[in-house]
């Protein structure tokens, strides 16, 4: 049976920077400092108006594929959550774009801050069952294209980017074993009610008023922050328990720690009550923001270049949220 | 614990500093320091505290500090 490894990843984030202090001077009583000091967040990207999640994919898989011979991938799976088109399948679109093979078997799947963990385990069941060698594993998206822009608690949170990673067989397993988790009776409290087939997009759009002075409309993403921080600090604990279960593992013979970077205050609080020590924690979106699927390669990559984690470590990945849906498992450096 | 003792840990754990106690007629809306992160740091706070779960339709019912001891419980605060 095939082994699996992260070979590399590469980022990419559009040129556009919004600031705290841009927030603010739109909505004066959103306080700059208490962005960053609650959300952990200075600034974030935005993509232009015809930049799309598909623009971002091209470009950062450009730049891993810049050092790895495109001809041996065999395997693109696309996560995102603001496709160009109901169909085709974006994958289909960045294959031609990326002049990968026609022997390349492309797809998208649509899940948001859990989805770096699905694209792992769905890579390393590729490797291990031998019907990949070599997967291209793409994570963009675009919230900012969703936000309302009177909705500025969301404008605060989100900032849009891309990431790939190289996934390859290998001698020895560096994808240790999965836990995956679904509870779809939270659908409605993170959500974008129109624009699918049920709701079409409204033309003229009721403006909604939401807590604390944002508004939105139905045509916009709306997340309702205190049940989703109910979820997650209902859900991983138990989540974190058994995924050092299943890979037969107790707390501390993990090195670090990376979860899905939400935002600073939940991930306070999260290390806080699983007891995990400050230096082994990853806490970082200042300057881009909770980027979604891509929080967690991101967060991977700035540990492998600036030497945070190093090679042998045993590091966990946690992603949850949209869905709901979560994911974790434990990698080997 | 006793009720006082809890007022004061609840104000300290939010660090709301406006105002010197939290009475009977703080309503919380009405604070400077009521945001969203507010809800949020309620929410963890008896996560934390009392191992119980605060939904968004719950805060809703919570306008001043006695409701929120209501909410948890004398006893369960007593008891703490």
């Amino acid at each position: 049976m095939s082994k699996s490894k992260i070979k590399n990843i590469e980022s990419y984030f559009p040129k556009n920077i919004l600031t705290n202090d841009m927030i603010s001077e739109e909505f004066p009583s959103w306080s700059s400092k208490n962005i960053e000091s609650k959300l952990g967040i200075k600034s974030r990207y935005i993509v232009d108006q015809n930049e799309t999640a598909l623009d971002l994919a091209y470009h950062a898989a450009s730049k891993v594929l810049r050092k790895y011979d495109r001809s041996k991938i065999d395997f693109l799976i696309l996560c995102t959550q603001s496709p160009d088109y109901f169909l085709p399948t974006s994958a289909c679109i960045l294959q031609t774009k990326l002049n990968l093979g026609k022997n390349v078997g492309a797809f998208d799947f649509n899940l948001g801050c859990s989805g770096y963990i699905y694209g792992l385990g769905l890579a390393k069941s590729l490797l291990s069952s031998n019907m990949a060698k070599s997967i291209l594993l793409v994570m963009s998206d675009t919230y900012s294209k969703h936000i309302n822009k009177l909705d500025f608690a969301n404008r605060s949170i989100f900032g849009d980017g891309a990431t790939a990673s190289i996934i390859e067989s290998n001698e020895i397993d560096h994808l240790y074993e999965f836990v995956f988790g679904t509870d779809g009776s939270g659908f409605n409290n993170l959500i974008i009610p129109n624009g699918g087939v049920k709701n079409r997009y409204e033309d003229n759009p009721k403006l909604i008023e939401l807590k604390n002075g944002n508004m939105n409309t139905n045509n916009d993403l709306y997340m309702n922050g205190p049940e989703i921080f109910n979820f997650t600090i209902e859900i991983i604990p138990k989540l974190i328990d058994d995924v050092l279960e299943k890979n037969k593992k107790n707390i501390e013979e993990i090195d670090y720690f990376i979860f899905h970077q939400a935002n600073s205050f939940m991930l306070n609080y999260l290390r806080k009550k699983l007891r995990i020590p400050k230096d082994k924690f990853y806490n970082n979106i200042l300057e881009t923001g909770n980027t979604v699927s891509s929080t967690i390669p991101i967060a991977l990559k700035d540990c492998m270049e600036n030497e945070i984690v190093q090679s042998g470590d045993l590091v966990m990945l946690c992603g949850f949220g949209v869905g709901y849906s979560w994911g974790a498992t434990i990698i080997k450096i | 614990m006793e009720i006082s003792n809890f007022k004061i840990d609840f104000k300290e754990f939010l660090e709301i500093d406006s105002i010197e106690e939290l009475n009977s007629e703080t309503i919380f809306r009405q604070l400077d320091e009521f945001d969203s992160f507010f809800v949020l740091t309620t929410i963890a706070f008896i996560d934390e505290m009392f191992s119980m779960k605060l939904t968004a339709e719950d805060f809703e019912k919570i306008i001043t500090i006695d409701d929120l001891i209501n909410f948890i419980g004398e006893e369960k605060i007593n008891s703490l």
